[in-house]
This record gives structure tokens, sequence and C-alpha cells, in this order.
């Protein structure tokens, strides 16, 4: 099976070398969710978020002839948007206001009835103010572990970190949102 | 192992990241230690809500967006994107100079027969007179200033009189021009491609404001007059050097130099063969529009004393110019397009030929060849096709007697 899921990847990237439209657009339908998720919980307001994730698909496009295979497609479009969302906040240009919260609680929520989903939103509020208020290091390693699922190695690729890095940082931002989410923890 | 370096690789051990080894004294203390598995516990419990929150949905459309923005663009937008991204643009007034600059190099060049001429290929200029004549008589001399040219100049001119009017009928007029419009196209293509090799180093985007590509070189002082008089046209050479800096700019600075220089021949004969801008009596609303910032920017570089030559009604002494080498005259007819079959029929009864035809919103200029012998019935003819209003009519006429005609409706 591992096989054929390489085989298949590997014919799905000549079609995007080659510049196939289709291809293109398959990617970006696969992983829309996930590049703007990252830039969401990075920068904290959609239409930031939104800008963000279609520059890095832009990337993408436009060096797709580069891309050499060495990593997963994941990893190479985590890779632009993390670096997209960092050089953003780094640059201090930021246009609008961090967090959102406003943005953050319009998200669908799992709770079941209205007391459910009363309580879910305010857990849901504290998860996203507290993820929010990581510094940004911190909370680039914690989006994409917890969040988006990646493993060690990974986050060392998309980020450029020794591995030890990745975990110390992954550490020190549990603790933190420990801290900030305490009450929630039964 | 204490509780402090216990806690450091909970985080680890939840993610079941650690080497045996490691994991081994991990869980030896933490059998031991409470307030540590019960560290352990709310780290795991953080650790699950974390994961439970759902991933946020890229909002509708985003995928259909993404991809039209992918879209190649056209060449006037990277242009302008590349613009503003070496940041040569600031004020929405640079964007509208760099457009202006743009539309007025495409009109110059298409209003001018003698750089069209300069850009194609092989019509040697000594089989072309017709054309310019005809932009001549159209456009007329504008100034005192210009009657008063040297003695060398009278020569280049009288010598441009006496080219062999007879144009083979093989030698297109003025073809299109496909040499200028590469030269035009060609450093627009040219810049996108570096932007997108910008775009290319994806991976610090840093790149993008921290290292701007190195600026085209400034425009400087149009090299067409350095082109010797006699040189061939070349389709490429003299255009697209005139083009680097404009071809307006081209054209004052070789006006200038040519009058500043008194005697300069070859200055002048350069000079002679830009005939002045020549639009058509009434000319389309757009066209009045680009003439009128064409006269602005005329007006703002005439510091010297050169007068530039504008669109004024035909002066004698362009007709003077004209006369000694044929026949000039306005034909007004009631239908154009009727008057110009009954023309060419006319013609082909007479044994003459087109040798070159300038069509505009305003009226048609023709050059023609008609055998001495029958210019008589040539003109009856004409008098039969619309009003025939000879302008000038020389007493004797050559052999094949060039005629530039008018029609206007």
């Amino acid at each position: 099976m591992q096989g054929d899921d390489d085989a298949e990847a590997a014919r799905f990237l000549d079609r995007l070398r080659a510049g196939d439209d289709r291809a293109f657009e398959e990617l970006v339908r696969t992983y829309q969710h996930r590049v703007f998720g990252v830039a969401l919980r990075m920068l904290g307001n959609a239409a930031e978020a939104e800008e963000i994730a279609q520059e890095a698909f832009l990337r993408a496009h436009r060096s797709l002839r580069d891309f050499r295979g060495e990593a997963k497609l994941s990893t190479w479009l985590y890779a632009i948007a993390s670096r997209l969302c960092l050089n953003r906040l780094a640059a201090g240009e930021r246009r609008l206001g961090r967090l959102g919260e406003e943005t953050l609680l319009r998200l669908p929520h799992r709770g079941a009835g209205p007391d459910a989903a009363l309580e879910q939103s305010e857990l849901e509020a504290a998860l996203h103010r507290a993820i929010a208020e990581l510094p940004d290091e911190r909370r680039i390693v914690v989006v994409l572990r917890d969040l988006e699922g990646l493993a060690y190695e990974e986050i060392a690729q998309v980020l450029g970190l020794e591995l030890g890095t990745v975990r110390s940082r992954l550490h020190r931002a549990r603790a933190d949102l420990k801290g900030k989410l305490e009450r929630f923890l039964t | 192992m204490s509780c402090h370096d216990a806690r450091e690789w909970l985080s680890d051990l939840l993610d079941d990241a650690l080497e045996a080894d490691a994991r081994a004294h991990v869980e030896a203390h933490l059998a031991g230690c409470a307030e540590c598995r019960r560290e352990l516990d709310r780290l795991r419990a953080t650790v699950s809500l974390l994961r439970a929150v759902e991933r946020p949905q890229a909002p509708a459309g985003f995928v259909d967006r993404v991809l039209e923005a992918a879209r190649p663009t056209p060449w006037h937008r990277r242009l302008l994107d590349w613009l503003a991204a070496v940041r040569l643009l600031r004020f929405p007034v640079e964007a509208a100079a760099v457009v202006l600059v743009a539309s007025l190099a495409v009109y110059v060049f298409q209003e001018t027969p003698a750089l069209r001429r300069a850009a194609s290929p092989e019509i040697p200029q000594d089989h072309a007179p017709d054309s310019s004549v005809t932009s001549r008589a159209r456009t007329g001399a504008p100034e005192a200033g210009w009657e008063q040219t040297t003695k060398s100049t009278a020569e280049v001119q009288s010598k441009s009189l006496r080219l062999p009017p007879p144009v083979s009928p093989t030698s297109p007029p003025t073809p299109p021009l496909p040499g200028s419009e590469l030269s035009l196209k060609e450093p627009m293509t040219k810049v996108p491609a570096r932007a997108v090799e910008l775009g290319a180093t994806a991976r610090d985007p840093a790149l993008l404001s921290s290292d701007p590509p190195p600026r085209e070189p400034a425009p400087s002082a149009p090299a067409a007059s350095s082109v010797p008089p006699g040189a061939a046209p070349n389709p490429g050479a003299v255009f697209s050097q005139a083009d680097r800096s404009g071809p307006v700019e081209g054209r004052l600075q070789l006006l200038r130099k040519g009058n500043a220089s008194g005697g300069g021949g070859a200055a002048e004969q350069q000079a002679s063969q830009f005939p002045p801008l020549a639009p058509e009596p009434p000319p389309s609303p757009e066209m009045a529009d680009r003439m009128a910032r064409e006269k602005d920017q005329e007006r703002s570089e005439r510091s010297g004393p050169v007068r530039i030559p504008a669109a004024r009604p035909p002066a004698p002494s362009a007709m003077r110019i004209v006369s000694s080498a044929g026949v000039v005259g306005r034909l007004t007819v009631k239908d154009r397009q009727a008057a110009n079959r009954d023309l060419a029929e006319l013609l082909s009864r007479v044994g003459g030929t087109e040798t070159g035809r300038h069509a505009q919103a305003g009226g048609d200029t023709v050059g023609l060849v008609v055998p001495r012998a029958a210019y008589p019935a040539f003109a009856q003819g004409l008098a039969r096709i619309g009003a025939w209003l000879p302008e000038t009519e020389p007493p004797e006429l050559p052999d094949r007697v060039p005629i530039t005609l008018r029609i206007t409706q």
C-alpha cells in the first residue's frame, strides 16, 4: 500500500511540476484548510489569514518546478505558510489587530445543546486566547504539533530547526497553555 | 531524577518521543512521585483540549480566488506590479506618466512614417520618396524658421526632390512593423521574468523587499542621433534605440541638434527624416486627447530656440517641396469607399499605380504615380469621381508624375 501511495504521490508531483492546472487545483483543494488554519492560528484574523494562505499557494505555484520532493508536499506547503506568517508577524506591519477574538469565537464548535455550546464557547475562547498569547515561535510549534498533527521531524523540517529546539519549544508552549487553562483541567 | 528534570521530559513522554533510557528514568520517577503524576495528567488534558480544537475551514471561494490569482497576468499589469515592487511608482501620477509615455511612444511611432520606414526592413530610402512627400505635404512645415534652411539642408532637400519618383509597385508602401513591435515588447516581457525570479525565492519572502533588482539604466540621450545619415534603415537599431528614450524625446533632441548646429548637414538630414507629427484633420476624441497631451509634452520641452513643428495647415514651403516633385491635390467625394473603387479603376485605365496610402478617420492620403501622357485623362477622371482641387501642379511634369491625393468626404 505504501508503495502505491508513493507512486501516486510521485505521479501527482510530476503533473504539478509539468504545470498541470488541474493538479494545482487539486493541491489547493486538498490543502486549503490546513494552510488557512495555520495562518488563522498564527495571525488571528480571517482576512489576513486568507491573504497569507493565498500568497502561500501562489508561491508554491511559482516554485513548483524547484520542488524536488525530498519533503512531503504538505511539509513544503506548511513551510511556505509558516514562514510567511512568521515574517508577517516579525515585520510589525500588521494592519489588523492581533487575536481577533470575534473571528475565533465564530469558529464552529462541537457542543450538542445550547448549554454545552455555551460552555464549549467559553472553553474555546479561553483556548484560543491562550494560544494567541503564546510567543510566535512557540505558537507555531504547538499549532503544527497539536492542531495540525505533524511529527517532530516534520516540524523541524518545516521551521528549519534542530529537533531539540522543537522539543523544548513545544514543552514550553504546552506548559504555558496548561497554566492558562488550569480551570478547565479536571 | 529530580521532579524538575522529570517535568522537562513530560511533554516528550506524552508524544512517545523519548529514547528507551530516558523513558525508563522518567517512568521510575513518576512511579514514586504523585505530584509529577498529577502534573502529567494536567499536561495530557491540556494536549487533549488542543487536539480537540477543530481546524478552521478556509472561506468559501478560496480555491477559486487562488486559481484566479495564479493565472498569468497580462504584461502591462506585471509591469506595473514590478514598478511598484521596486518602488519606482510611489504616486498615481507616476503610474499615469508611465502609461502616458508608453502610449505616446506607440502613437508617435504609428504616426511617423519615417520611423515606420526605419523600422521596416528592405525599403531602400531612394525608393520610398512618396510617403515622405506625402506626409510633408499633409502636415506642412510649420514655421518661418523651417524655411530658413541652411545651404546644406537645402541640398539635402533638393537631393531628396531629385529622387526618382517611380516606386516599384511591388514594394509595400508602409508595411506592418513586426520588428518594431518586438522591440517595444521586449523590455516589457523581460521585466516580469525578473519578477518571477523574485517570486521564486519563495522560501524567504523578505528577499522581496530587501533585495530589489537593479534598475534598468536610466534612459539617456537618444542613440538615434548617432545613426549615420546614410545608414540603411535597420529595423531594430534605429527604432529600438529611439524607443528607449521615447521617440518624442528622440526627435526633439534630433531637431534641436539640427537647428543648433546650423550647417550640420548630417544632423539635419536625419531630422528631415522625421516629419512633424501629422494629426489628421478631424481626429477622433481619443486622438484629440492624445494630441493635446502630446502638445503639453512638447510645450514643456520647448526651452531652446527650437520650435517644434506641430499640427498646422500646410505652409507654402511645404508645398514648394512637394510641388517640384509632383502634383498635390484634394479630392472631395460623397462616398469614400466608392471613390476609392473608382480611383482604382481610373488608375488601371490610365496605367498608373498606387504607391502608398495612409488611411485615417478624416480622410485617405494616397500616393500615386501616373505616366505624364495620361495625366490629363487622369485629372479629368478625378473630376468625375469628386470635386478635384489641385493645390500644386508644376508646369513641367516628369515622365512619371507622382501625385499626392487627399481624399476627404
